[in-house]
């Protein structure tokens, strides 16, 4: 009896051992990229055999925020991402509501239709729109920059707000009808506020999406209208290390933080692009 | 696609005037900005562009060129490694999710983390870390004596795959976790206790229970790092993909039509995938 509890105990503290060590390396692995992108967007100076950077700074950070070309694209990306906001709104919410409550003919192909951008590889999407664009000699333009954002965020506000729709129950809104409520009525004071959250998730997430777009912008603006993430890989191709790690980070923080918030409210498969 | 909710009711088509005017601007944006450039694309790939008659010219001189076969292989190379390494690292981590309720929650936030981080930033932030005078090296060389040179892995193959890991892993890792923590123990202990070793429990019971979630992420893994384009841009200096070689063809010297037989090829390639894979699990899962 005695022998086979002294038997089992090493090999259980050696399997919490081996599961402390396999968790402690994982959390390694992810935050690791992480805090070195952290480390040199405030490092002075970092050398090699060194294991931290030997001295700390915030210009790179000021830099961010004074350089004229790097405070136009934080302008430029706050611009672009307002407006794609806005303009997803406005088409994804009727759209929603249309798909999600009413019984159409054709309803399924429209459904699909808005999730075909999720379908095909985003380089695709890309590399057409940009030929649209330079057809249409709108390269370089803030509306080439919005409208391509919106190809991308268009297929996930349609989706979020559609499936809240869908959990509204239908009857409220019938037996408000029936009590002589006007449509309109109806729309603005039962179902509009019932979409609130919804509506704030989807605006969020729009907005997010469009601070972080590169593919599509880097192949549709110019230096004028770049976004930050465009004006990032810049500084990373001209091999300023500090000032593309603080980029990073400004646009690292916020996703972090709407993220967190927005994980309450979607779903992990809205997740895919890039 | 989600098909709503299953006992759900769906009202009667009201005035197809307003149903049109709340349909029309978003169908405008999806016809008009990914369908017809798309169209484009593949006319523009058949040489339709000018006028002229179609012709799969563009398509054999992207399979003459050694640059592009290669280009199709190391895109291909690269989903696949990055999905098997990506079910590899799951279901240890499903593992040690289920062994207690501590070390659920930080292994769900670990899991869940890389999906927040921007794919472009996830790039540069993992080409830093495993650089040759990185973070990484410094800990292994400097730290730990494990080595006495730094590894090469940033701009290499292997780093291509594991910056592909990092940020793509948890569409696999997720489903694998939540599949392991909610599958019925019961049956890995009547096969444990009826003589199987932990081995054999794991290869006849619990893998096969847990292979359609692990396949399901699997093919969101997949389709992520087929078509990426960010990763490879900044860490694929010496392994080029398709989606970069498009790219590049625009950036030098605008050869329209080469990137959109680039692009057709690789959107006619994931949407088989798609297809073929859902086929193959319907069938696998029905039987």
């Amino acid at each position: 009896m005695g022998g086979t509890v002294t038997a089992v105990r090493p090999m259980r503290v050696g399997l919490a051992l081996l599961r402390g060590v396999f968790l402690a390396l994982f959390a390694g692995f992810i935050f690791g990229p992480l805090i070195v992108l952290a480390l040199w967007s405030v490092a002075q100076q970092w050398f090699w055999p060194n294991l931290l950077p030997t001295s700390f700074t915030t210009r790179w950070f000021e830099w961010a925020i004074t350089v004229p070309n790097v405070l136009r694209s934080l302008q430029n990306s706050l611009f672009v991402a307002t407006l794609v906001t806005i303009a997803t709104s406005i088409i994804a919410v009727p759209a929603a509501i249309a798909i999600g409550r009413y019984e159409f003919r054709g309803r399924t192909v429209v459904r699909w239709l808005f999730s075909v951008p999720l379908l095909v590889p985003y380089i695709s999407l890309g590399i057409g729109i940009a030929s649209v664009f330079y057809a249409a000699r709108l390269t370089g333009t803030y509306a080439a920059v919005v409208l391509a954002h919106m190809i991308a965020a268009l297929p996930f506000g349609v989706l979020i707000v559609t499936s809240a729709v869908e959990e509204l129950v239908p009857e409220v809104d019938e037996a408000a009808l029936a009590c002589g409520a006007a449509p309109t009525a109806v729309f603005w004071k039962i179902i509009l506020p019932q979409l609130v959250p919804a509506l704030l998730a989807q605006a969020g997430y729009v907005f997010m999406l469009s601070m972080d777009e590169f593919t599509l912008t880097l192949l549709v603006a110019s230096p004028e209208t770049a976004t930050l993430p465009v004006q990032m890989y810049g500084a990373m191709g001209e091999g300023y290390l500090q000032v593309s790690s603080a980029l990073a980070i400004l646009l690292l923080l916020p996703s972090l933080l709407l993220s967190a918030v927005l994980a309450r409210f979607l779903r992990t498969d809205l997740h895919v692009t890039g | 696609m989600p098909q709503g909710h299953p006992s759900r009711r769906y009202v009667a088509s009201p005035n197809l005037f307003w149903l049109a005017l709340a349909l029309s601007p978003g169908l405008l944006i999806v016809v008009g900005l990914v369908a017809y450039p798309l169209g484009l694309a593949v006319s523009n790939s058949l040489g339709l562009a000018r006028g002229q008659t179609a012709t799969i010219a563009h398509y054999l001189a992207f399979l003459s060129d050694p640059r592009s076969y290669w280009a199709l292989l190391n895109t291909f190379a690269l989903a696949f490694a990055t999905t098997a390494g990506a079910i590899i690292l799951s279901i240890p981590l499903g593992y040690l999710a289920r062994a207690s309720r501590r070390f659920a929650t930080p292994v769900r936030l670990l899991v869940t983390l890389p999906l927040a981080v921007p794919v472009l930033i996830a790039a540069y932030a993992l080409t830093l870390f495993f650089a040759e005078n990185g973070l990484f090296n410094s800990i292994l060389v400097r730290v730990l004596h494990l080595l006495s040179e730094p590894l090469t892995i940033s701009y290499s193959w292997p780093g291509l795959v594991i910056a592909c890991i990092w940020r793509f892993f948890p569409y696999t890792g997720l489903l694998v976790i939540s599949a392991l923590g909610t599958l019925d123990r019961n049956l890995e202990d009547a096969a444990a206790s009826t003589g199987a070793n932990p081995l054999q429990v794991f290869r006849r019971v619990t893998l096969p229970l847990i292979a359609p979630a692990a396949l399901t992420g699997g093919i969101l893994t997949f389709v992520s790092t087929f078509g990426t384009f960010s990763i490879p841009l900044i860490m694929g200096r010496s392994t080029e993909v398709l989606s970069v070689m498009a790219y590049r063809k625009v950036t030098g010297g605008f050869d329209w039509q080469s990137a959109s037989t680039i692009v057709v090829i690789m959107a006619v390639f994931q949407i088989a995938t798609l297809v073929g894979l859902r086929g193959a699990m319907n069938r696998w899962v029905v039987r």
